[in-house]
């Protein structure tokens, strides 16, 4: 493999150099179709490739990164003869420590990559237009995207034996349809590996069983207070990933900028209910994108983050943080497989629906979600795609959005029950380069009492 | 071959094929180095250099895209971006179509006096962290300086024979303090760089102490008394909101709204739609007579000024609100066409000049310039609070979060203000306001004078699917507005 052999290369060309560093490179093959007002609004393709290099001389750092492929070989060492240049004019870090060595394994590459990389994009716009065809007589505008591609990443340092690469595939397909005329809108969305996992009838099925609440029930606005909520996986996958990054960073723990602090905090307290656990798992069955190593180039082990409510551990992969903290690296945020274990709720919507007899809101979505008060846990959002007020175990209303204004402490402390199925949520952003993401999660979720708030 | 001469084969090549009309952009320099510290200790420091291209190609109403790190790329990339066009051809409810514009054969270099590029880098790392030892206080529990530094030079060529060069410069900068309060909670205090409109952009905007080293210990000595503030109470009350928090007030529920292909639907699927119909334009009150907003992309010296935008078109100042009526929109030629084919009249004349993509590997959407509101006449920020029977005042934000038709917003910010009989009472902590948007500028009451106004920088505002991260402007006024929801 090219890249290897590239790797390779620069590991001894800094070896000659007298300097200890690592280079990470990633690189991407990507097609996007999107899809507003019935109409193919943009069917781009992308080839991307960096390398990002980090040197280390004594308790001096350097970092740079260069847009280049594996065959610009003498490209990437000048940018390192300029690094090494660089360094000694760079201010010590006193608590810098040396690299580590990575760990070791066999190169990954997914079967699919070539066939994802590969694809025409004539794939995405036939799923638009039979979807297009599908509702046509049901005066909704399509939106949507349909992204797929290959990503790759590959590491070494000067303290490694030799490199690891990993090559991914995904794809991500995402349909709203909004009701002429209206603010209404109804959304599916699917993600997966490879195109045989996408089944565009069970996107349909969940567009028609939205569309035909909105049909068939009336409009009507939702009085701000406390309500019971279903939150779908969707909604759900917005609220854990939020989760991840504020309370189960390791960096945020020790910066006590989240809402675990060091000084308040620790493994073993229980801060959540009994029904809520959470496992990072690479080898987990359920689980989408499995990477045993991260961008970082450590092994990922199944660990159990929280366990019926008990904090149990915290991910830490930023080595600079690490440093300061005396702390060692465990993982990457950016390569996890979290799992939020499933419970022994009803797992279709059908079910769902007929369980709920007293009033019950179902957010499906939570659109810009952000957080007032990290400390306390605190996130709001404004529910979107379909809102539906249930009682008596049918849906008696489709309404407004709503702000859901709560915190992760109240919302994790009052689950009513998770689904006994799970699903997967994408999570992969469109942001920097390729990086397939995803949350495996109970296809619902009850929750007690979620405050509802004026706007 | 010479790029130039490659990349007009490659367009010609693409005529000869039947494309409608297409462009290519060379990003031959796209250089980021960042600097940041912590604690007296440098934090991170990074440089970044990309290079590549990218082509658009209209085909039968339709566009496709493509792009490659590698500029010697550019034929591969131009056939890929036909047949990604002719693909997407096939499903085209609106054939797509061009208003029409001049052809420019021009150069664009932002007004900079010291490239950042050229300061050494022992001399920018020392410059931050001397910044952080100005920082330094007893009582903090983590502070830092942190400055970046972009330069790009952009060639621009379309089939109709434009032929744009563009050097840009921009440069942000951060200070920022943590500190517990009484019960152990972290709160923030920051200030981010902000420009001198009239001066020049380079390592020069960080020298001048007025806009970022003078607030070093400012932000301390503020978040020390924060630390033992009360927490804000709810109420509703009159809100008086400083630059910082105004510019994202402006973005969030002004910009964003106004961005033509979200209001036409080209956004739904992802960042949202926009409660603006084209029926509202020249009869929507949206805010009180005393708002006044342009969408100004030829202000000297801002991230938001840029020459020419990505369609080729020049840069200009369009009035978006005159006196609270809602006048015009962020356009572009492809979404000023179409909307004014879908209303069946002329609604805008011509792009806005507001269509940019934020590299080499992504297509030019609506973007905001310097979404600017204008200065008024109710004096200075003591004038304004000397008026205040009972309020809050409040600046820079912690959290946001906004409707998907921008229809209305909750902002929560890292410092308050309680105002009392003209005066300010005491300081509070996690403030938080929310709002309808247009009740929210409609309750607009005071617009402070031009000794108030200030450009501030927005270099992460996102949009779009690839997502794209754009750096922009709001020079805005310190604002006064009525009967708020707080808390």
């Amino acid at each position: 493999m090219e890249i290897i052999v590239c790797l390779e290369q620069l590991k001894e060309y800094l070896l000659s150099k007298n300097v200890s560093g690592e280079i990470r490179y990633q690189a991407e093959h990507s097609h996007l179709v999107r899809v507003a007002n019935n109409s193919i609004s943009l069917n781009t393709t992308q080839l991307g490739a960096k390398f990002y290099i980090e040197i280390q001389v004594g308790e001096k750092l350097f970092k740079t990164s260069v847009v280049a492929v594996s065959s610009e070989l003498d490209r990437v060492k000048s940018i390192i003869d300029s690094a090494v240049e660089n360094i000694g004019i760079m201010p010590d870090i006193e608590f810098l420590t040396g690299l580590n060595g990575l760990t070791e394994s066999e190169p990954i590459v997914s079967e699919k990559a070539l066939e994802m990389e590969s694809i025409s994009s004539n794939v995405g716009v036939d799923i638009f237009a039979t979807t297009v065809q599908k509702f046509a007589v049901r005066n909704v505008s399509l939106s949507g995207i349909f992204s797929c591609g290959s990503y790759e990443y590959a590491i070494v340092n000067t303290n490694s034996r030799r490199p690891l690469y990993f090559k991914g595939a995904d794809f991500g397909v995402e349909l709203v349809l909004a009701l002429q005329g209206t603010n209404k809108e109804v959304r599916a969305s699917q993600v997966g590996e490879y195109l045989s996992q996408l089944s565009l009838e069970e996107m349909w099925q969940v567009l028609e069983v939205q569309l035909k609440i909105k049909e068939t029930t009336t409009f009507a606005q939702f009085t701000p207070r406390p309500v019971d909520v279903v939150f779908g996986k969707d909604a759900l996958a917005a609220i854990v990933s939020l989760f991840l990054r504020l309370g189960l960073s390791g960096e945020m723990f020790e910066y006590e900028m989240g809402m675990l602090q060091k000084s308040k905090h620790k493994m073993g307290d229980k801060l959540w209910g009994e029904n809520v656990s959470i496992i990072d798992d690479p080898s987990n069955e359920s689980v989408l994108f499995k990477r045993p190593f991260g961008l970082n180039g450590l092994a990922r082990k199944a660990t159990a983050l929280v366990n019926r409510g008990v904090l149990n551990g915290l991910i830490y992969s930023d080595k600079l943080d690490c440093d300061r903290f005396g702390k060692q690296r465990n993982n990457d945020i950016e390569a996890l497989n979290p799992v939020l274990l499933p419970g022994d709720g009803p797992a279709n919507f059908e079910d769902m629906i007929a369980s709920c007899s007293s009033p019950t809101l179902y957010i499906s979505f939570l659109h810009y979600m952000n957080c007032p008060n990290r400390s306390t846990g605190e996130f709001t959002a404004t529910s979107r795609f379909g809102t539906f007020l249930i009682q008596d175990g049918k849906v008696v209303n489709h309404v407004q959005k709503v702000r859901v204004l709560d915190s992760l402490y109240h919302l994790f402390n009052n689950v009513e029950w998770l689904s006994t199925q799970l699903v997967a949520a994408d999570t992969s952003d469109t942001y920097g380069a390729r990086l397939a993401g995803a949350i495996t999660l109970p296809q619902f979720i009850k929750v007690r009492n979620v405050p509802i708030v004026e706007n | 071959m010479q790029i130039e001469s490659k990349c007009r084969e490659s367009l010609n090549g693409l005529l000869q094929k039947g494309v409608t009309y297409a462009d290519v952009r060379v990003h031959l320099v796209d250089k980021r180095q960042s600097i940041g510290t912590m604690c007296g200790s440098l934090d991170s420091q990074s440089v970044s250099e990309e290079q590549g291209v990218g082509v658009r190609v209209l085909f039968q109403g339709a566009w496709g895209f493509a792009s490659s790190h590698s500029k010697e790329d550019v034929d591969w990339v131009a056939n890929k971006a036909l047949e990604n066009a002719k693909s997407a051809a096939k499903l085209s409810a609106y054939p797509i179509c061009l208003l029409p514009k001049p052809i420019i054969v021009d150069n664009y270099r932002d007004p900079s006096e010291i490239d950042p590029f050229s300061v050494p880098l022992a001399d920018k790392v020392s410059f931050f962290l001397d910044l952080d030892k100005q920082i330094k206080r007893e009582g903090l529990a983590y502070w830092g300086a942190s400055g970046s530094f972009y330069k790009k030079e952009v060639l621009y060529m379309d089939t109709e024979g434009s032929f744009i060069r563009k050097e840009l410069v921009d440069v942000d900068g951060h200070l920022y303090a943590f500190a517990n309060d009484r019960e152990g909670r972290s709160l923030r205090r920051s200030h981010n760089l902000f420009y001198d409109a009239q001066a020049t952009t380079g390592w020069e905007t960080f020298l001048n102490p007025q806009l970022f080293s003078r607030f070093a210990p400012i932000i301390s000595e503020e978040l020390l008394t924060l630390a033992s503030a009360p927490q804000c109470e709810k109420m509703t009350a009159d809100l008086l909101i400083l630059n910082n928090q105004m510019a994202l007030q402006t973005h969030e529920t002004i910009g964003h709204p106004l961005e033509l292909d979200r209001i036409l639907g080209y956004e739904m699927s992802y960042a949202g739609g926009s409660f603006i119909g084209l029926e509202d334009f020249n009869s929507l009150q949206y805010g009180a007579d005393k708002l006044t907003v342009q969408a100004n992309g030829v202000i000297r010296n801002s991230p938001g000024s840029f020459g020419f935008d990505d369609d080729g078109v020049a840069a200009q100042n369009v009035v978006l609100i005159e006196q609270g009526v809602l006048r015009n929109a962020l356009t572009s030629r492809q979404m000023a066409a179409e909307a004014n084919n879908r209303l069946g009249r002329t609604l805008f004349a011509k792009s806005g000049g507001t269509s940019r993509a934020s590299s080499y590997n992504r297509t030019p959407l609506e973007r905001m310039t310097n979404i600017n509101i204008m200065s008024g006449n109710d004096g200075s920020l003591e004038d304004i609070i000397s008026k205040m029977e009972k309020g809050l005042m409040l600046d820079n934000p912690v959290s946001w979060s906004i409707g998907s038709n921008r229809e209305n917003f909750h902002f929560a910010c890292e410092i308050g203000w309680l105002i009392k009989d003209g005066r300010i009472e005491k300081m509070v902590k996690n403030p938080a306001y929310s709002g309808d948007t247009l009740p929210f500028w409609r309750s607009l009451s005071k617009v402070g004078s031009q000794e108030t106004w200030k450009m501030e920088v927005v270099y992460n505002c996102g949009k779009g699917q690839p997502n794209q991260i754009m750096r922009l402007g709001h020079g805005v006024p310190v604002c006064l507005f009525t009967d708020v929801s707080i808390g």
